[in-house]
């Protein structure tokens, strides 16, 4: 046996709202955050990612009282993203009840941050959010600020400077997949797991049962977000769960 | 049910413990004062953050003396991730640093060649001899949802070793005790029902 898959609900805030795009644009409001949580933990979920995807563009951060309503209701890990930018930022989050601080922009533009944080807070405590962007058939290129700006890094280059650095986790994902339920981009994932030794978590496309029983039959990802799948009813945990088992693909059962 | 104090090292999130413990109905008190150990006949380390800035805090707080008597009079201690590390002797993250060595071991890394560190996500529990009576030994039938997230275990004696999991081809350490002091590597917090158990359990140890 190697390690359950982890099934991870993304929810992707705007204001009060969750929302939901295609390739990260086009959103569409999907429900209230808070309701959604519940809903999902219930429902058998086995981790939850929030990421506020205004935050970085506007500096600032919605989630605090999000965090701290939801997390003391909820007895799985809580991951909360969106305009992480210190060391300050992160501990606020995890004093309000997060398990675990995602990063994306700040740690593109200050490196040292994720090195700094995973000394105070422990690795398993950062997980560093790679958005990638296809630019040929073996290069992606990463994106920050949710998609709208572009960096120049190389993803897989990037992903084994975090590794270095300290993080804990990676949160890839796949920006042409997003929010189309085309599957997930198994060629990047494939590519990140074998430039890195950290955790990969694969998010971006998912819209079916069997986009998920496929990868994590193929791959050794960790974990895979889900996000419009669930929103909008297309598939349940139930039958995610059930069907990885048909499988021999083990998950936390209920 | 006993009150329990939950010792700060001021690296750790304890936000979910306490939540966890709230939802469950048991009293807690935050020790911010070390003199206050002595009042209290349970104690919680808690989990994450770093070795060494964790050992720095304790010493910094004169706690390290205090739970020293505390353990030497036979009181019930519990760590929890990083609180279960700190009970060995010895670890070697990010430089080596003493630990309160009240259980014989070193924390060492879970080697990453070919596996994926850290370990994050649930695992099943592999029982060892000195589970039977342990605080362990009451939770439930179903031994499969520990949850844990780490890069470095608990390479303890045999003897105090509780519980273990398969980790890719390793067999690693999940739980130690010896005598009074107990470790539990994952988070009793985040793996449902056997996770309360595992606290309740604790705190009818008398």
């Amino acid at each position: 046996m190697i390690n359950k898959v982890r099934l991870i609900a993304k929810l992707e805030i705007k204001g009060e709202n969750v929302i939901k795009g295609m390739r990260m644009e086009g959103l569409r409001k999907v429900g209230k955050p808070e309701e959604l949580v519940f809903k999902y933990f219930n429902e058998g979920i086995d981790e939850i990612v929030l990421v506020d995807t205004v935050a970085s563009l506007y500096g600032r951060n919605y989630l605090i009282d999000l965090v701290s309503n939801t997390s003391s209701k909820i007895f799985i890990p809580l991951t909360v993203g969106g305009g992480v930018r210190s060391v300050n930022d992160m501990e606020k989050l995890l004093t309000a009840g997060a398990d675990k601080v995602c990063v994306n922009t700040a740690a593109v533009n200050e490196p040292t941050l994720i090195s700094e944080s995973s000394k105070i807070f422990g690795s398993s405590c950062i997980v560093v959010e790679i958005q990638a962007k296809k630019r040929s058939s073996k290069h992606w290129e990463v994106l920050i600020e949710n998609g709208r700006e572009q960096t120049h890094l190389d993803v897989k280059d990037w992903c084994k400077k975090v590794e270095e650095l300290g993080a804990g986790e990676i949160l890839l994902t796949s920006v042409d997949n997003d929010g189309t339920g085309l599957g997930f981009d198994s060629h990047l994932i494939e590519e990140v797991c074998n430039k890195t030794n950290i955790p990969i978590i694969a998010s971006g496309g998912c819209a079916e049962v069997k986009n998920i029983t496929n990868l994590a039959s193929e791959l050794p990802v960790n974990g895979v977000c889900i996000a419009s799948g669930l929103h909008f009813n297309k598939i349940t945990i139930e039958e995610v769960k059930k069907n990885l088992l048909s499988h021999n693909v083990e998950v936390r059962q209920l | 049910m006993n009150k329990v104090g939950i010792i700060q090292t001021k690296t750790s999130n304890i936000f979910s413990l306490i939540r966890y413990l709230e939802y469950n109905n048991v009293e807690y008190k935050i020790i911010d004062d070390a003199k206050d150990i002595k009042n209290f006949g349970h104690l919680i380390i808690p989990g994450v953050g770093s070795f060494g800035s964790a050992m720095k805090y304790l010493k910094l707080t004169n706690t390290i003396e205090k739970l020293n008597d505390f353990v030497k009079n036979g009181k019930y201690l519990l760590g929890i991730c990083l609180g279960a590390q700190l009970l060995l002797e010895q670890s070697e993250e990010f430089g080596y640093h003493d630990g309160l060595g009240y259980i014989a071991g070193q924390v060492i890394k879970i080697p990453d060649k070919k596996l994926r560190v850290p370990h994050v996500g649930w695992s099943k529990l592999i029982k060892s001899k000195s589970w039977e009576n342990s605080v362990l030994s009451k939770t439930n039938e179903n031994l499969e949802n520990f949850y844990f997230t780490h890069s470095y275990y608990c390479n303890a004696n045999k003897e105090s070793i509780l519980a273990e999991f398969q980790y890719f081809n390793l067999k690693l350490v999940a739980a130690v005790q010896l005598n009074n002091v107990i470790g539990v590597q994952f988070h009793p917090e985040l793996s449902s029902s056997n996770g309360r158990n595992i606290f309740l359990n604790f705190l009818n140890l008398s």
